[in-house]
């Protein structure tokens, strides 16, 4: 059979939208007060959820920085998906600072320039950041030291993936050259 | 370029989610439960929980779920392997549902990647409660047709329709035939 026999478009439904009326309906600005209350609820819960993240990724971090020789892809890697984790459930836990810190550490590890001598201090400077950020419950963006802080770990982050090119993703593979562009986003959204 | 809008009434402004079964799939359980606790704030019925692909499918296959939400990153199976499997499966009683993906992954290349293995939204983390409504919102407002051809099995890629549109088709030219649904 060819291709063109084998292709079958299903129209769209309604049926979650019929599913979605009834008599106990409320309002985007109702539904939104209730989850921001639950967020708020829980915000001792998530400050002990980012010190035990980041106390993980220290202790790993340590680890790994100890061991002789070069570093392994794979604690790079380890620590990639826990600087990526840090990233995503930062802001939504009440700590956007950590997320933009956690999000610089990522980029660096994603495409780690294992060679760069500065590669290790970096790391280490982003990892005491999120460290200082967490011991003093930097909440929203953290104010004045709290972008001072950012903007000195994302330079020097910066400067050491920008002095080594070409290199590959470690958790998602080969990058293309235009792959910083977080906008490209909202266009499939 | 006109936009392709839907043939139901316009958006409603109130909605009552309790008929709705959601499966909240991430390995990471405190977001899990901030996801769960969202919804239920929001008024969905019900909400299963899986913290991988693996046993999301098992849930998938047992129960009847409206939508999916799942996280990108996990272990054994990851939310764009789930995804492939769900969309193939003929095992599951609703292997058409919408797929919210939530990922740190923003970047156009991994987006594309996931629109390709038939995921229906995204939501990029950290995310708020309002953008996790938005996406919800959006699911239920504006379906979309689905596509099984032997390339891609998922909602429909194309939002918009463009007339003079004369990029490569990916689809067959012409399809077989429509079902309904």
């Amino acid at each position: 059979m060819s291709d063109k026999m084998m292709v079958q478009i299903i129209p769209p439904n309604h049926k979650l939208k019929a599913k979605a009326g009834g008599p106990n309906s409320m309002t985007k600005e109702q539904a939104l007060i209730r989850a921001e209350a639950v967020v708020k609820s829980r915000a001792a819960e998530f400050h002990q959820v980012s010190i035990a993240a980041i106390a993980m990724l220290a202790d790993f971090w340590h680890a790994t920085a100890k061991k002789p020789g070069d570093f392994e892809e794979k604690d790079i890697r380890t620590l990639a998906k826990m600087a990526h984790d840090l990233k995503g459930q930062g802001a939504t836990f009440g700590y956007p600072l950590v997320t933009d810190v956690a999000a610089s550490l990522f980029k660096l590890l994603d495409r780690p320039p294992l060679k760069h001598p500065a590669f290790k201090e970096v790391i280490e400077v982003h990892v005491s950041t999120l460290q200082v950020i967490i011991a003093h419950n930097m909440r929203g963006d953290g104010g004045g030291a709290g972008q001072a802080l950012l903007k000195g770990v994302s330079a020097a982050a910066e400067k050491v993936i920008n002095a080594t090119p070409s290199l590959k993703g470690i958790l998602g593979g080969e990058q293309p050259d235009d792959d910083d562009d977080d906008d490209d986003f909202d266009r499939f959204s | 370029m006109a936009k392709v809008e839907p043939k139901a009434a316009a958006a409603q402004d109130r909605y009552d989610l309790s008929k709705l079964a959601i499966l909240v799939v991430d390995d990471n359980l405190h977001m899990r439960r901030l996801v769960r606790d969202m919804l239920h704030a929001f008024g969905v019925g019900q909400v299963h929980e899986a913290a991988e692909g693996g046993a999301a499918l098992t849930i998938l296959r047992q129960t009847w779920v409206d939508i999916l939400i799942c996280d990108w990153v996990m272990e054994p199976v990851d939310g764009f392997e789930l995804t492939r499997m769900l969309r193939a499966a003929s095992d599951v009683p609703n292997p058409m549902l919408p797929i919210i993906m939530m990922t740190g992954y923003t970047e156009a290349h991994r987006v594309l990647a996931a629109r390709d293995a038939g995921i229906t939204e995204m939501l990029a983390k950290p995310f708020s409660a309002g953008k996790l409504y938005q996406r919800l919102i959006a699911t239920i407002e504006y379906p979309r047709a689905f596509i099984r051809s032997p390339r891609y099995t998922g909602p429909d890629r194309r939002r918009f329709n463009n007339p003079s549109y004369e990029g490569p088709d990916r689809r067959a030219k012409k399809s077989a035939f429509r079902a309904g649904g």
